[in-house]
């Protein structure tokens, strides 16, 4: 009996909290409803029409895949390379630290703001530079373009969590025994031998966590593009240029909130998301902790 | 044995306390729940009571969510002086959270103000929500006919219903740089530049003289956002019909008229609201800016601090259109409507309460009998004359513009329009291969898209 008495308050906290939310909105999902009126059970409506009827679902679900196929390679690559050089230095360590952590704790209304300013066509500072520099003749439109405006997006996703995939894979380093790379040592291998045959297998299972749980993440890739798009004024462009920036819960929250007043089909996007969350996370780890079961 | 005994009861009492803290951490919400409903209850006998003419006996409190603190707080004062027993809580609520941040408050039952502010910008999703009391019904009463005729569309639902008042008017014409008219029109007067740019026609060719004199540095709009919202606004039409959605006899000419002025080079590329577009106000770069009564306030000394006596207004050619705007409205389930429409209707309808407002802000309201009572205020200097040149501002806007204008109905899918039209433009205005023609077709698909259940054409 002691252990469930005391297990108790979590679940009771978890029920409310998390289960009965989750519970809710899956019958939502069932359901037409606006938020104030008389919900009506419609069955599995929401989903046949979200599945058949509407091409900005398939269109939000691939930019997001898109923009995931950009961030994610980009961040763990730089990242383990910024780890490994971090690692390595006798001097000033804790101040690169610090300051690669910092985007990853600065306010997204801020980032949002810098970077649609940075990139805004008119007056903003890449185009501003490129024209003085004499590359250009007049600015490009980076926000209104359907590559480059995702590529803004990436570029945002990555110059915030490179710090914290930096402290990530420092930390796996840490837990490296010295005498392994002492021994290489003594074999004769050096920097990036080391690097590619010592350091990268050791640090698989940071690898394969930090892999799964930015699919996670980007799958539900929201801030960045919503506030790159006027987040942070009165102006609120959705989706951005003919919706290439529009991901699968900025759909959800344009259905719910900004366009309509849909929150069951809403729920039902957010339902389907779940399912593909799962799909992708599995795949993704799959893919990435194989060869651990080879060898 | 004994040490195991304390150790039990140690545990006991521990994971007793840990259980009534989260049991209490639950309870919580109801408690807070709890007095709120308790106080709006007790005070709704007292104010259900006062239905005589006595201010006095009117009380309870009065709870507004509103963007605009400084209208509050100033406001709140006067009333209270005619009506000191009724207490008006402000909470700021920003407009661009307002509706979402409502439906929460509903869904939950938990927090919802009396006086809901329904801005243009989801005003017809806000109506279609049928939260709004009808105003013309008890306690209320409302006569329709003591606002301005022009007004009354903006305030009924789709149901024909009148459930709201306007929280001031907003007819709207241009703004314009008297220092750019002079040096290139040669004339600031605004009689004369309503000549100048009596029709389309004439204001295209306008602004293709403009930019040629200038050479370039000086167009008429800051881009296509600012002129779209003149063109839009000036066909009244309504285009909804239950789900039947109507773009073509809304847009199609808007957009002809749209293209022409950005194929004849005299629009800007500046997207609304960006730093950029506020920031080209107090530049020089563009002749003008479509504005309404609150502009002044909000637009144009905001963005050009330095500008007094730099701006004129003057109407839009061929017509008046109507520039964002606020209905007011009153909570259907609220427990306090008489007080709640105490402070409505002195504070947006009331000839004292207009009289301030519109010293102090500029804002002017829908009621007839305030323009008729207090000709002499309108007549006098208001707050943004001198900034605007010394023109009277008021008096311009009610004699000019609000004349010829007429009302639009308001519909749910207002919004998804305005947002697929924000989707749009900024394409528009980066590739010009693309025709009026094509923009409509694709704006259409759009619309379609986001409003699945409506037949859009």
């Amino acid at each position: 009996m002691w252990p469930y008495l005391f297990a108790l308050p979590f679940i009771l906290s978890y029920a409310a909290f998390q289960l009965y939310p989750v519970l809710y909105s899956f019958y939502l999902s069932l359901s037409d409803w606006n938020g104030i009126g008389e919900k009506t059970f419609v069955g599995l409506r929401n989903y046949v029409d979200l599945l058949t009827k509407d091409p900005l679902f398939y269109k939000s679900l691939w930019n997001t895949l898109i923009m995931m196929a950009m961030f994610i390679p980009i961040t763990l690559i730089l990242g383990l390379l910024l780890a490994y050089w971090t690692f390595q230095l006798t001097r000033g360590r804790k101040f690169f630290q610090t300051v690669n952590v910092l985007p990853y704790i600065t306010t997204p209304v801020a980032i949002g703001f810098i970077f649609s300013y940075l990139f805004d066509w008119q007056t903003g500072l890449i185009n501003l530079i490129f024209v003085k520099l004499g590359l250009m003749q007049e600015g490009f439109y980076w926000l209104q373009d359907p590559w480059t405006s995702r590529a803004v997006i990436a570029l945002m996703v990555v110059w915030r969590n490179l710090g914290y995939f930096m402290v990530i894979f420092m930390a796996g380093m840490t837990a490296v025994p010295q005498d392994v790379y002492e021994a290489a040592k003594v074999d004769g291998s050096t920097g990036f031998h080391t690097f590619r045959h010592i350091t990268m297998p050791l640090l698989r299972n940071i690898s394969v966590f930090l892999i799964v749980t930015s699919v996670i993440n980007g799958l539900q890739l929201f801030d960045e593009p919503k506030l790159l798009y006027g987040g942070w004024s009165g102006s609120v462009q959705v989706g951005g240029p003919d919706n290439t920036a529009l991901t699968v819960i900025w759909k959800f929250v344009d259905e719910s909130f900004i366009s309509n007043t849909r929150f069951g089909y809403a729920s039902a996007i957010a339902y389907t998301l779940f399912v593909l969350i799962v799909f992708f996370s599995i795949i993704s780890y799959r893919l990435s902790a194989q060869k651990e079961d080879k060898r | 044995m004994k040490t195991i005994g304390v150790k039990k009861w140690a545990t006991m009492l521990a994971s007793l306390s840990l259980l009534t803290v989260s049991l209490a951490a639950c309870g919580s919400n109801n408690n807070n729940a709890a007095p709120s409903a308790t106080t709006s209850a007790g005070a709704s006998p007292s104010a259900s009571q006062a239905a005589s003419a006595n201010p006095n006996d009117l009380s309870g409190t009065v709870k507004v969510w509103d963007w605009d603190e400084t209208f509050q707080k100033g406001m709140i004062p006067e009333f209270n002086k005619k009506y000191p027993n009724i207490k008006v809580e402000v909470t700021v609520v920003n407009p661009n959270d307002y509706l979402q941040k409502l439906q929460s408050g509903i869904a939950s039952g938990s927090d919802v103000p009396d006086i809901i502010l329904g801005e243009s910008a989801y005003r017809g999703k806000l109506f279609d929500l049928g939260v709004l009391d009808n105003l013309e019904g008890a306690p209320y009463n409302f006569d329709k006919s003591s606002v301005l005729d022009y007004t009354v569309p903006y305030l009924q639902n789709s149901k024909g219903e009148l459930i709201a008042i306007d929280q001031a008017i907003t007819p709207a014409g241009f703004a314009y740089r008297r220092d750019l008219a002079k040096e290139y029109w040669g004339t600031d007067d605004p009689a004369e530049l309503e000549k100048l740019i009596s029709s389309w026609d004439a204001f295209i060719a306008k602004g293709q003289e403009l930019k040629e004199k200038s050479g370039g540095k000086v167009l008429m709009f800051p881009g296509l956002g600012d002129a779209y919202i003149v063109l839009r606004g000036q066909n009244f039409n309504s285009y909804v019909n239950g789900t039947d959605v109507d773009l073509t006899s809304k847009l199609q000419k808007p957009l002809e008229t749209l293209f022409k002025m950005r194929d004849a080079g005299i629009l800007g590329k500046n997207e609304l609201w960006t730093p950029a577009w506020s920031a080209s106000m107090a530049k020089g770069q563009f002749m003008f800016y479509p504005m309404g009564p609150w502009g002044p306030k909000w637009h144009i000394s905001a963005n050009d601090p330095e500008g007094s006596g730099k701006w004129g207004l003057v109407k839009a050619p061929e017509g008046g259109f109507t520039r964002g705007g606020t209905a007011i409205g009153i909570y259907k389930d609220s427990k306090v409507k008489e007080a709640a429409w105490a402070f409505m209707q002195f504070a947006y309808l009331s000839d004292e309460g207009s009289a301030y407002n519109f010293k102090t802000f500029g804002n002017m309201t829908s009621s007839k009998a305030f323009y008729e009572n207090e000709k002499a205020l309108i007549e006098a200097p208001g707050a943004y004359d001198e900034f605007f040149g010394g023109q009277n501002l008021a008096k311009y806007f009610m004699e000019n513009i609000v004349p010829d204008m007429k009302g639009e109905a308001q519909s749910k899918y207002d919004s998804v329009v305005d947002s697929v039209f924000n989707a749009l433009y900024p394409l528009w205005t980066k590739d010009t291969s693309i025709t009026a023609d094509a923009a409509l077709q694709k704006f259409i698909t759009e619309v379609k898209n986001k409003a699945t259940e409506a037949t859009v054409k």
